[in-house]
């Protein structure tokens, strides 16, 4: 049986053609299900990419990216919204809230969108999410009248609405400053004990330190930690 | 070149589709100014010059067979400039179809005037001369035999011997009546004059009276015409209407260049703040965007200018044609065209100045780290769980003076497409609810009152299935001391039980007894006696015939000012009982047809109508009058409706642009594509909807305001509004067109990119 949650086969991804070097190089991992992995390198070694290709956002333009037991890399747009909306949450470094949507409503829209929560429930789930990132206050509040930690919370709630199993953050820490930083890897730290598979990208060696596991890339190759 | 120079040259060519859209609106706006202006200008000065080029009789004395003594008498008299003698004859004139009403002036001279003058097409006419506007009615071309129908006369045939303009009457095709010139001996015995023009001195008729009076002369009838085109008011009106349209159109445009301004600076704010932080300072910024506009603005106004001399060239024909005017030149003087210009290039340059410098006044490191979350004006009381209504009535509401710009552009092209239909259909529907109250197919009247037998005998022809034999002839209003004064009226007595008439009375009641002196009265007719009213006396008049009658009631009609009266009223005018002057007949044919075979039996007894009335003919024509007026509102209408057009288009595409950051968000947390669609597509419908309900708030109490003006001033009736449905539907399916246009273009470009690279542009 296989227990992966994430599994890349000769993934390469270029995006464009007169690129030298591609973001990810024949890149093949795989990633037990549950625990928190932080994704490490410089700057264009293809973290992101990683992240993106993992959570459906992007496509390889060769090799097979299988999420649990579903291959997405064939999967056609339509199917994989449905599927990104229900099986992976994304934290981005920039928030990404749709400004002009409150808390609590960022937290509900996935959760209108996939319809994977019954309408009646979508309220009160989205303010027991927000509950318990610290943010019941502020859940009336539009992204603008929050701060960058509180808006990063939000963006995790969000992450959590539709019970996905896989989070994706791409650099969650990025924007923060160190106190709400600490507090949004404490967070994640606490999903992913509660049993959640969370990979997080990101250049800040105390984040990574905080995770249970570190994956090196380097030029759109592993070059430590686990390797499948 | 210089930096600001080369960012405008950038700004061009980075935003290639806002250039257009800017251009097109400014040009559109320009060519509406332009062409409001100039046919302001030029038909406020062609009308006057025209109509005074004709002199104008300030006098008309109808003398009767003491013309010649008359005419002798005064023309040396102190005040008079020039009188001449005239004659009109009234008959019919064959066409292919048939026969058409005629008016045959008989003249001294076909190419000299001193009054009423006409302008022949040639210098030396070698027979009758009909007037060029008559001459779709006659169905003839110059050089053509002319055959004549007179009373009193048996068939003349005449040669055509050319066109005259007569700016001193209405389009002879809109009135359905050849207007001919003849001299006397060209007529034979017909040919003698029985009426004066005169211009005169201001003051000077009293004096001219007197002398008459003198002499022994007293006319039948003294008129002092209106000294103004038949149709100046009317053509006043369209004047205003088309300038009010036309600034409609400017600050349609002048909306759109606001709103293009707005969301272009709106995705520049962080460079704002760059430039700003290195030392721009915020004159500097709003000037850098007023070269972008302005380089936009100056050839599409050029364009826009020579859009609207086109246009305006074609309004002229048009307007010549219906006004009975010589082709009007396209001389727009250079102040009106300097004018034009700088309203197209002001209009714009003030409402991009008005975005930029708000753009511009924000502080350099907000406008940095603003990025493009820009908070709502006011955060929601309540989330709530309608995510797609609350995501798209906030992204609206957070730029409230956008928004209000697009919807007035978007509302006023619609609203001017809606008022356009509204008024002509209202207009339409009360002319057609005055028709219908007529019952006859055919009305028939003859020039003098002849013995009802042999009307009723003629009425027996093939074709016509019930006849009725009214009384009919022209009268005037008797001033106090007896003289008749002012316009003649027809005066129609209709028989008691009368079945073909069922007017609706506006104002008293219907004529009661037929021994009663009473008389029903058009609105039309009351509004130029400010003194008559229904229940006051009035003195009527036709030649030496006098018959006073109380006004008993007032009705609303279309066509000409008329008069109902009782047969004793009727009977007192002609002098003689037992006569009558009109036909109305209902037929099972052909109108045109049976009116023939009626016309023969009479010419057969010596009596020749003046008029012959087909009513669907007749309900076309009055119509036609307000032909212009539909066209006219259409035409700027539908070009406020361009730019209206442009402008939601650009509303559309640039609110997807600007959020393509957020349809990857959405696309990222599980939004499909048709999600996508959807909630867009629900912002997009939400936007026409909005402008449909203003644009039909706008077009009801401003077609209300028109209809009213029209109703009042040109038909004399109270004018019921009648919503154009159609208008409002081709509006809507207008709307909904680009809406989804607007909508799909950009949104399929947004949708085609992966959600990665649209986040990793932020």
């Amino acid at each position: 049986m296989d227990l992966n949650m994430l599994s890349l086969t000769a993934v390469t991804r270029r995006y464009r053609a007169e690129d030298a070097r591609p973001a990810l190089d024949d890149l093949t991992l795989s990633l037990p299900a549950g625990g928190f992995t932080a994704v490490t390198g410089p700057s264009g070694s293809g973290k992101s990419t990683l992240l993106h290709l993992a959570g459906g956002l992007d496509r390889a333009d060769r090799g097979e990216v299988k999420v649990g037991e579903t291959v997405i890399s064939a999967m056609p747009e339509a199917e994989l919204a449905r599927w990104r909306g229900r099986s992976v949450g994304l934290v981005f470094q920039a928030h990404l809230l749709l400004p002009t949507l409150t808390a609590a409503e960022n937290v509900i829209a996935p959760m209108e969108f996939t319809g994977a929560v019954p309408r009646a429930d979508r309220g009160q789930k989205a303010l027991d999410l927000l509950a318990q990132f610290g943010l019941a206050e502020q859940a009336d509040r539009l992204p603008s009248q929050l701060s960058g930690g509180q808006q990063q919370r939000v963006a995790i709630a969000r992450a959590l609405a539709c019970d996905a199993p896989l989070i994706l953050a791409d650099e969650p820490t990025g924007n923060l400053d160190s106190a709400s930083a600490a507090t949004v890897i404490a967070e994640l730290k606490r999903i992913a004990g509660a049993g959640r598979t969370v990979i997080m990208v990101t250049h800040d060696p105390v984040a990574a330190a905080a995770t249970d596991r570190q994956l090196r890339l380097q030029d759109g190759r592993l070059t430590e930690g686990a390797k499948a | 070149m210089n930096i600001a120079l080369k960012k405008i040259r950038g700004d061009l060519r980075q935003r290639p589709g806002r250039t257009l859209l800017m251009g097109l609106a400014v040009l559109v706006g320009t060519a509406a100014v332009t062409a409001a202006l100039v046919a302001m200008t030029v038909l406020g000065r062609a009308i006057p010059d025209s109509f005074g080029s004709s002199l104008p009789p300030s006098a008309i004395l109808a003398t009767g067979d003491q013309t010649e003594a008359a005419l002798e008498l005064l023309q040396d008299a102190p005040g008079v400039i020039a009188v001449e003698p005239r004659r009109i004859l009234r008959g019919r004139i064959a066409t292919p179809d048939g026969f058409a009403s005629l008016a045959l002036t008989i003249l001294p001279d076909l190419t000299t005037q001193e009054v009423s003058r006409i302008a022949p097409d040639s210098d030396d006419p070698q027979g009758l001369l009909i007037e060029r506007s008559s001459l779709t009615v006659w169905g003839g071309v110059p050089g053509d035999a002319v055959t004549l129908r007179l009373q009193g006369a048996d068939e003349i045939s005449l040669l055509s011997g050319g066109t005259a303009a007569d700016a001193a009457v209405a389009p002879g095709v809109q009135d359905r009546v050849v207007y001919a010139y003849a001299t006397p001996t060209m007529v034979g015995a017909l040919g003698t004059f029985d009426e004066l023009r005169l211009r005169l001195e201001p003051g000077a008729l009293p004096t001219v009276l007197d002398t008459l009076q003198a002499s022994g002369i007293t006319p039948d009838r003294v008129e002092e015409p209106l000294m103004r085109h038949p149709h100046a008011d009317q053509m006043q009106a369209v004047m205003m209407l088309l300038a009010a349209f036309a600034v409609a159109a400017l600050i349609v445009a002048g909306a759109l260049v606001a709103n293009l301004v707005s969301v272009t600076l709106r995705g520049e704010e962080r460079l704002i703040g760059i430039q700003k932080a290195i030392g721009s300072s915020r004159a500097r910024v709003v000037l850098t965007v007023l070269g972008w506009v302005a380089a936009i603005a100056l050839p599409a106004t050029v364009l826009g200018i020579a859009a609207g001399l086109v246009a305006v060239g074609r309004f002229n024909a048009f307007a010549a044609h219906e006004l009975n005017l010589a082709d009007l030149p396209l001389a727009p003087s250079p102040a009106v065209l300097v004018l034009a210009a700088v309203i197209g290039v002001t209009v714009p340059l003030l409402a991009a100045a008005l975005m930029a410098r708000r753009a511009a006044g924000v502080a350099p490191l907000a406008a940095i780290h603003s990025g493009r979350d820009i908070a709502p004006v006011r955060a929601p009381r309540q989330s709530g769980t309608a995510i797609a209504r609350a995501y798209a009535v906030r992204y609206l509401g957070r730029t409230p003076l956008r928004l209000a710009l697009m919807l007035l552009a978007l509302s006023l092209g619609g609203a001017a497409v809606m008022t356009a239909g509204t008024v002509y259909r209202s207009l339409s529907a009360s002319v057609d609810r005055v028709f219908d109250y007529r019952g006859d197919d055919l009305d028939l009247r003859m020039l003098t009152p002849a013995p009802r037998e042999v009307l009723a005998e003629a009425a027996r022809a093939e074709g016509v299935t019930e006849a009725e034999v009214w009384g009919f002839a022209i009268v005037a209003i008797a001033s106090d001391d007896s003289r008749i004064t002012g316009s003649r009226f027809g005066l129609n007595a209709p028989p008691q039980d009368s079945t073909l008439l069922q007017l609706p009375v506006a104002e008293g009641r219907w004529l009661g007894e037929p021994g009663a002196a009473e008389i029903v009265a058009a609105r039309s007719l009351l509004v130029r006696y400010p003194d008559l009213a229904v229940g006051s006396e009035v003195t009527l008049a036709r030649g030496e015939w006098r018959a006073t009658a109380t006004i008993v009631g007032a009705i609303e009609e279309a066509t000409e000012p008329g008069i109902y009266a009782t047969a004793a009223v009727h009977d007192a005018l002609v002098g003689v009982p037992g006569l009558a002057g009109a036909l109305r007949v209902t037929t099972s044919g052909d109108p045109a047809e049976v009116a023939g075979r009626i016309e023969d039996r009479l010419f057969a007894d010596g009596l020749v109508p003046i008029f012959v009335f087909d009513k669907t003919e007749l309900r076309f024509s009055t119509k036609e009058h307000f032909v212009i007026l539909l066209i006219l509102l259409s035409t700027v209408g539908a070009a406020a409706l361009v730019v209206g057009g442009l402008s939601l288009w650009s509303s559309i595409s640039v609110a997807i642009l600007e959020r393509q950051r957020d349809i990857a968000v959405i696309r990222s947390v599980g939004g499909s594509n048709d999600r996508v669609i959807r909630l867009f597509g629900l912002e997009s419908a939400g936007l026409a909807g909005l402008a449909l309900i203003l644009s039909v708030g706008i077009a009801l109490p401003l077609s209300a305001l028109l209809v009213r003006m029209l109703g009042q001033g040109a038909l004399f009736m109270n004018v019921p509004l009648q919503f154009s449905w159609t208008s409002l539907l081709i509006w809507l399916v207008l709307l909904a067109l680009i809406a989804v246009i607007a909508t799909w273009a950009p949104l399929a470009r947004a949708l085609a990119v992966p959600p990665a690279r649209a986040l990793r542009y932020e």
